[in-house]
């Protein structure tokens, strides 16, 4: 037993913080953390999870089975949906996702007014901007390029000569690179931008989802009615998510299927690059005027 | 029952406070009544044209879109924040106020809705244009926003994200169903209401094959509609409140 | 309808609420009349759920709420003679005092709603303030508008949930004014606080709840007559106080006695003895006595004394 001292005070409240103090990059990878947190559900009751994890399985769900079965039955399966194929087949779930995410970061932190608190702490508004814009782009690239990733990797394992494969389809790799970081980043500056406009969730995603597909109805439905409209081949550029699928087709080199709107269009692929390009300046430079005028 | 026509009209004026009802109408009324304007220059056929235009934008994206919007924030914004308790402590019954909210969201979407399509179908057909056809798609919008608000208040009394659960499904499933398995028509909102449209436009000579018939889908839509407002209300009778 | 009514206003039969595993308030049964009734507990106590499953808010888990001799559940009708002011905000903060307190006499489906409306202002005395916005007022103001809201429609029962918390003292004097107005006026006032200074000038009887359960019901006073393990102080002025002290402190009852000039103050665990005693030793020793009081009659100290028992 300790001997008990003739009397003491101890001192245990409040005190002054005397430790060390993290830097910039702590504070930014806070902000990311809990935005990719909060888009994916974790650490949140099972609800929250539903949506996301839902959009997850679509993705990767049918690259899994397609491996799973290769793996049972061999290459005589055959390829799966080309990678191009198969990344637009995915466009319209990430469209789902780029539009529950974005508002999902931003939106919130208006909306129960916590903005205060996070800007009288030494975070400047472009560090919120860019955390913001790098947790949506770890979670929208999940989705765009992780699925193909392991579908090459599946590929590759499963083939009867895997360096052969590799050396052959080196290119497919760097397509897949590419396109999935362009769509990354256009869904991602896109959403966000959206999301900048108002504080209710709900309305920024459906005017995403209203937005993206109500374009390309309506780009499609002019494109084939208004026959001697001058200029109509532009239109393909109005129908916003065709965009994405068009570009994937020119990386991947497969065409646009005959008939439709962009084959008659006749516009090459880099042009559609362009298009993504110019939207994803746009929406980057409406979100930054938008985050800087925010009051806390 | 005197306070449900109360909570009625207080509804309606808070989902179209403000300049809610004419930048709601505008947005919605702009991607039909451009085409439509395009349309009429053509020389394509403006009942073939706005009958595409219908199928192909109002049903499948305009319609859930602006239906699922307000039919989600109707009562379920009122039971997230807390004030539903002002309607709630009153001598009105609650299948009365959930009625009511319902009611609600239908008039503001139809007030939305309804004057676009017919705008757009006036313009593209540059006067009265097929009766018949103006009446189908009336008609077909009424069908649809009056089970998809159902579906909504339903989904909002049930799920956080009540808004998003309903768009995957208006978008992706019913969206996925046309293409896959045409035969599960029976079970997509925009099914019941092609086979109303279907039914009444037949007699005109336009001609699209719906997959149910006219009986099957009123049927279908009057069901669904009448079970999500039945579950609704179970759930907020038995409801403990924030 | 609640007029012919003669039995409790509230009538509480062994109801719980659990959420899960977690127990928000087990087996509780009370009854109330009229006049004001204060319900206390520290935080986190079952304040707000006994509150909610008295209006019908929620459904107990277990047991019976009656109100006017009816149970709520179901029952939408009794809210004719009922009035709530919900904690939390629950505004709407477009809308102006006066369209705020005439929705409510709409929904309650009053003939004249606007008429009504005013006269329940004038009654908060929110008059100055009927045409402002809710969203630009001071709190205050916001709980007097509920009250109206809620009153607007004369019931015979009035709930209020924490009204005073985020007042400034002005306001809450203000407040218990009103209260005590409208309580004076026949209606019934359950009113929950875990500010015990306010309920004691309010309350005439109080529930006191810990840890979900009913501690102790009834008047404050006799509350603290029957905690008879808490010593009572007692305060006497005489000029040779000092004189009394032997014996004081020789009676089996008496805890302590501290003497100070001509005070002589005194721990006794009854006061009924200590009262019979006092006089007699006065009296004995020749001594005028000039002032004698009890100093620890505040429900604080009963408060304290419940919490603190568990």
């Amino acid at each position: 037993m300790t001997e008990m001292q003739a009397g003491a005070i101890y001192d245990r409240g409040y005190r002054h913080y005397d430790g060390p103090r993290e830097g910039r990059s702590r504070r930014m990878r806070a902000i990311v953390t809990a935005g990719v947190r909060r888009c994916l559900g974790l650490k949140r009751n099972w609800k929250t999870k539903v949506v996301p994890f839902a959009l997850l399985v679509g993705a990767f769900g049918p690259v899994f089975a397609f491996i799973g079965i290769r793996l049972l039955v061999g290459e005589s399966v055959g390829q799966f949906l080309g990678y191009g194929r198969y990344l637009g087949v995915v466009a319209l779930v990430l469209l789902l996702f780029a539009a529950t995410a974005g508002p999902e970061l931003l939106c919130p932190d208006r909306r129960q007014h916590v903005l205060a608190l996070v800007f009288t702490r030494p975070v400047t508004r472009a560090d919120y901007l860019a955390a913001k814009l790098a947790a949506l782009l770890l979670v929208i690239g999940l989705v765009a390029l992780v699925p193909l990733v392991v579908l090459f990797v599946g590929n590759t394992l499963t083939a009867p000569r895997a360096a052969t494969y590799l050396r052959e389809h080196a290119g497919d790799f760097g397509r897949i690179l590419f396109a999935g970081g362009v769509l990354t980043v256009f869904y991602s500056t896109v959403s966000l931008a959206v999301a900048s406009l108002t504080e209710r969730r709900s309305l920024a995603t459906a005017g995403l989802l209203g937005t993206f597909l109500a374009s390309t109805v309506v780009a499609n439905i002019i494109f084939f009615t208004a026959t001697s409209f001058p200029g109509r081949r532009w239109l393909t550029f109005l129908a916003l998510q065709g965009l994405p699928g068009r570009f994937v087709e020119w990386v991947f080199g497969t065409a646009a299927p005959p008939g439709s709107m962009a084959a008659e269009a006749g516009f090459t692929g880099p042009a559609y690059l362009a298009a993504l390009a110019v939207l994803s300046a746009l929406g980057l430079a409406l979100l930054a005027w938008r985050i800087s005028r925010l009051q806390p | 029952m005197k306070g449900a026509p109360v909570v009625f009209r207080f509804t309606v004026g808070q989902l179209l406070a403000g300049r809610r009802l004419l930048v709601t109408g505008l947005l919605t009324a702009f991607p039909l009544v451009v085409p439509a304007l395009l349309a009429a220059g053509s020389g394509r056929d403006p009942d073939d044209f706005t009958l595409d235009l219908f199928r192909a934008l109002v049903l499948p994206v305009l319609l859930p879109v602006v239906a699922l919007t307000f039919s989600t924030t109707t009562l379920g914004a009122e039971v997230r924040d807390g004030t539903v308790v002002n309607l709630v402590l009153k001598p009105i019954p609650r299948p009365g106020i959930l009625v009511a909210k319902y009611l609600a969201a239908v008039l503001a979407t139809l007030l939305v809705l309804l004057p676009a399509v017919a705008a757009a179908h006036l313009l593209a057909a540059r006067g009265l244009g097929s009766t018949t056809l103006l009446s189908g798609m009336l008609a077909a919008t009424t069908v649809a926003t009056l089970t998809y608000c159902a579906l909504g208040v339903l989904l909002s009394l049930l799920f956080a994200r009540a808004l998003l659960v309903g768009l995957a499904y208006a978008l992706l499933w019913e969206g996925a169903l046309v293409s896959v398995a045409p035969s599960a028509s029976s079970m997509s909102v925009r099914g019941y209401a092609e086979g109303v449209l279907a039914a009444i436009v037949a007699r005109s000579g336009l001609d699209f094959p719906a997959r149910l018939g006219p009986l099957s889908a009123t049927l279908l839509a009057v069901v669904v509609t009448l079970l999500a407002l039945t579950l609704a209300v179970r759930r907020l009778e038995r409801m403990d409140f924030r | 309808m609640s007029q012919a009514w003669t039995g409790p206003v509230v009538e509480l039969s062994h109801v719980s609420k659990w959420y899960g595993d977690v127990v928000a308030v087990a087996d509780l049964s009370f009854a109330l009349g009229s006049g004001v009734t204060g319900l206390l507990g520290p935080n986190g106590a079952g304040k707000t759920t006994t509150l909610k499953a008295v209006t019908g808010l929620l459904h107990p888990s277990q047991g019976e709420v009656l109100l006017f001799g009816r149970p709520i559940s179901g029952d939408p009708m009794l809210y004719r003679a009922i009035g709530v002011v919900p904690d939390g905000d629950r505004l709407y903060p477009r809308l102006t005092v006066r369209s705020y307190v005439r929705l409510h006499a709409e929904l309650h489906g009053l003939s004249k709603p606007g008429p009504a409306a005013d006269r329940a202002i004038a009654e908060v005395g929110m008059e100055a303030l009927a045409d402002r916005r809710l969203k630009g007022l001071s709190k205050g103001e916001r709980q007097r508008t509920k009250v109206a809201g809620a009153i607007v429609h004369q019931p015979s029962l009035l709930v209020l949930d924490e009204p005073m918390t985020g007042m400034d003292p002005g306001q809450r004097a203000r407040f218990i004014e009103l209260i005590r107005l409208i309580a004076e006026a026949g209606v019934t006032v359950l009113v929950s606080s875990h500010i015990l200074g306010e309920v004691e000038r309010l309350a005439s009887q109080i529930l006191v709840l810990v840890g979900g359960r009913l501690a102790a019901s009834g008047d404050f006073h006799a509350i603290r007559d029957l905690m008879e393990d808490q010593p009572r102080t007692v305060v006497v002025r005489a000029r040779n106080a000092r004189a009394l002290a032997p014996g004081l402190i020789a009676m089996p009852t008496t805890v302590a006695v501290e003497v100070d000039g001509d005070a002589l103050q005194a721990r006794t665990r009854s006061v009924e003895a200590f009262a019979t005693e006092l006089p007699r030793l006065a009296k004995v020793q020749g001594i005028t006595l000039r002032e004698i009081r009890t100093t620890d009659e505040s429900l604080e100290q009963v408060f304290r004394y419940l919490v603190g028992r568990r």
